[in-house]
């Protein structure tokens, strides 16, 4: 039998111009600098730092290189050496290690050092881990450190939980002001919402294009053309990337272009990538004809909520309904409503060893999700980064044994 | 026509052969080693001078296990769990858990009262309740893994082993051995604690069968899980061999199925 191929998506090289663009100004801000950098984490409040001048850096973004490329393997040991666990967040590792071993992929990939700070800003609606791997940062650099402190285990999204993020971002305001040199202005930050907001419409309509059957992406495209939501959001440009990239999409969707070929099974993804590993299962899928359509991680860098007519609100409420820091109850309602849409026929609850947060089978939601809804699930161990924690053989044989039982079920 | 099943496992590689109506006429096992596709066309001639299988006859042949991807001869592919789930309805047809317990890994399987594979757990990356964990006590206590077998039938009590790995449960085996513990009562925690662990991996539901190469060789592994259960637990014959069988009964049911007038 031939080999089955992956599909290329040609908007990506567009993709890879916008994004050697943006680390290419980070790196002469760092440089020279000619404007400030503010390290944000992934989900925290980048719309508000843009409008107030910074450049915004993302360290989850550099941990998720480390891991696709693996490096990390070898810089994660460097931080266990100097206190910080091998159960602590493997991204947070990976960084703080690189940093020990002074080495970055930024260099293969962009000719740049890691851009230095000038304020390291967090919000824990991930997870406590993100705030200490800026406090290290802080020590070590003597760099300011301001953040928002998120709930966690919501279940509604209320006023009240909305007055006390809204206050924590506009407290913000103030120290950013003195750090940038930069007047706050109301103006420009529900313009640089209402950017963000469009840019998630548009992300949105990318993704929801797995639901057409057969779905012209997989999980592990949406892993690689997520990175301007994340990084670029609230920037035209990745508004512009989008509306291209979504016109090939309508094509391939229009000429039934397969993202798999002979696409039978359809799956969700519940958790991290395997970031180093991501090669290695997407071909197994596409071996499978399998095409894992959706995915909690790539759903997580969509802000429904963003309304550039009351930005500090909308922001609030939008980085607060995040699944990641939502109640059981919501979660698995969530992801039922997720796989209806997507047709989906099983969840594969990814166990990460190093993110908990992100580890949504650790309270018997596999066991709920067949008993409540009738969809079948997996789990496999492994880890986002420290591929020490996978255990490719058990999750390779789990993930074929699911397979052959949906598809005995069909 | 003859149908096989080549199960290329951590440690034993294992087949059957079975005619047209599912009748079982050989098995063959011999060491996995280090070369999977030499040891499957072994065994599976292991199977047929246990059947005595006619020369030239037509056969098709399905490859399960650890291996199974190396089996380029093979005529179809299936994962352990499958087969598994396969071979155990094939001789005890009922709504049941499997309990496999491996060398290298331990599964619970749920089975339909049609036979229907339903959720199925693997054990994590870990060796305890493994085969590995047995071998690698009976070695820190300088016992053969059937000695030890042997000791633990006629133990009393239990020392718990609390940890899950499998290097420092070996090191609480050694502090029960300096304070004295009897070797008896010490063989039998060591089972009862690879008992504790496959049943930390989910809830058993009904009737139990045991498989596997590690229950097949030490039955104090049954009596132990028997004490434990509610429901009725079987072991069936050659409990080694039953993914074996379950990979050569899809073979037949893919290739040509006769049922007895």
């Amino acid at each position: 039998m031939a080999e089955a191929k992956f599909k290329k998506i040609k908007s990506k090289a567009k993709m890879k111009e916008i994004l050697a663009d943006n680390f290419k100004q980070l790196d002469e801000a760092s440089r020279t600098g000619s404007k400030p950098i503010a390290w944000c984490t992934s989900v925290g409040p980048a719309e508000l730092l843009l409008s107030m001048g910074f450049l915004v850096y993302y360290p989850e973004n550099h941990g998720a290189l480390l891991g696709a490329t693996r490096e990390c393997l070898e810089y994660i040991p460097k931080a266990h050496a100097i206190g910080y666990s091998p159960d602590i967040c493997s991204y947070l590792t990976s960084d703080v290690g690189a940093y020990l071993a002074g080495k970055t992929p930024l260099r293969a990939a962009y000719n740049m050092d890691v851009p230095k700070p000038s304020v390291l800003v967090f919000n824990t609606n991930q997870c406590r881990d993100v705030e200490e791997w800026y406090l290290y940062y802080a020590r070590e650099w003597g760099v300011p450190i301001v953040g928002v402190h998120t709930p966690r285990g919501v279940t509604d999204v209320d006023e009240p939980v909305i007055d006390y993020i809204t206050r924590q971002l506009e407290n913000l305001v103030e120290p950013l002001e003195k750090i940038s040199g930069t007047k706050f202005s109301y103006e420009k930050f529900s313009e640089v919402v209402g950017l963000s907001r469009r840019c998630t419409d548009l992300w949105w309509n990318v993704l929801s294009s797995a639901a057409n059957v057969p779905s012209p992406i997989t999980f592990f495209d949406g892993t690689v053309h997520m990175a301007p939501a994340v990084v670029l959001r609230g920037n035209a440009i990745a508004n512009d990337y989008y509306e291209t990239l979504l016109e090939e999409l309508h094509d391939l969707i229009e000429h039934k272009v397969a993202a798999v070929d002979g696409e039978n099974i359809r799956l969700y993804w519940e958790g991290m990538p395997i970031w180093g590993k991501l090669r290695d299962l997407s071909t197994f899928f596409l071996s499978q004809q399998t095409n894992v359509v959706a995915s909690t991680y790539c759903n997580s860098w969509v802000f429904k909520a963003f309304d550039a007519a009351d930005p500090f609100r909308s922001m609030a409420h939008a980085y607060t309904e995040l699944l990641v820091c939502r109640s059981e109850e919501y979660k698995e309602a969530y992801i039922e409503d997720v796989c209806k849409e997507f047709k989906c026929d099983g969840v594969i609850f990814h166990d990460a060893r190093t993110c908990p947060n992100n580890s949504n089978n650790r309270y018997g939601m596999p066991e709920r999700m067949i008993k409540n809804h009738g969809i079948p699930s997996v789990v496999i161990n492994g880890d986002l980064n420290d591929l020490r924690c996978y255990a490719e053989e058990q999750s390779r044989l789990s993930l074929e044994a699911f397979i052959e039982q949906i598809r005995q079920g069909k | 026509m003859y149908f096989a099943g080549i199960d290329v496992g951590s440690t034993f590689s294992k087949s059957v052969i079975c005619d047209e109506f599912g009748k079982v006429s050989g098995r063959g096992m011999l060491r996995t080693g280090v070369d999977f596709k030499a040891r499957a066309i072994e065994v599976l001639d292991a199977a047929k001078a246990d059947a005595e299988f006619p020369e030239g006859a037509p056969m098709k042949v399905f490859a399960t296990g650890y291996g199974r991807n190396n089996i380029e001869f093979a005529d179809g592919v299936m994962t352990e769990i499958a087969c598994q789930a396969r071979g155990v309805f094939h001789s005890i047809p009922r709504a049941q858990t499997i309990v496999d317990i491996g060398g290298q890994d331990t599964k619970i399987i749920f089975v339909d009262s049609n036979g229907k594979l339903g959720r199925f757990i693997v054990n994590r990356k870990c060796a305890a309740g493994t085969g590995a964990f047995l071998e690698e006590i009976a070695h820190r206590l300088d016992k053969e893994l059937s000695e030890l077998g042997m000791l633990a039938r006629d133990g009393q009590g239990y020392k718990a082993l609390s940890s899950y790995c499998t290097v420092f449960a070996s090191s609480e085996v050694l502090d029960l051995l300096r304070r004295g513990v009897d070797i008896h009562d010490l063989a039998r925690s060591v089972f009862l604690s690879v008992v504790v662990r496959v049943m930390e991996l989910a809830t058993f539901e009904g009737n139990v069968t045991l498989t596997g190469g590690v229950v097949a060789n030490n039955p104090i592994l049954a009596d132990l899980i028997k004490e434990k259960v509610k429901g009725e637990v079987t072991v069936p014959p050659y409990a080694q061999f039953t993914a074996a069988l379950g990979a050569a009964i899809i073979a037949r049911e893919k290739f040509g199925k006769k049922t007895r007038e």
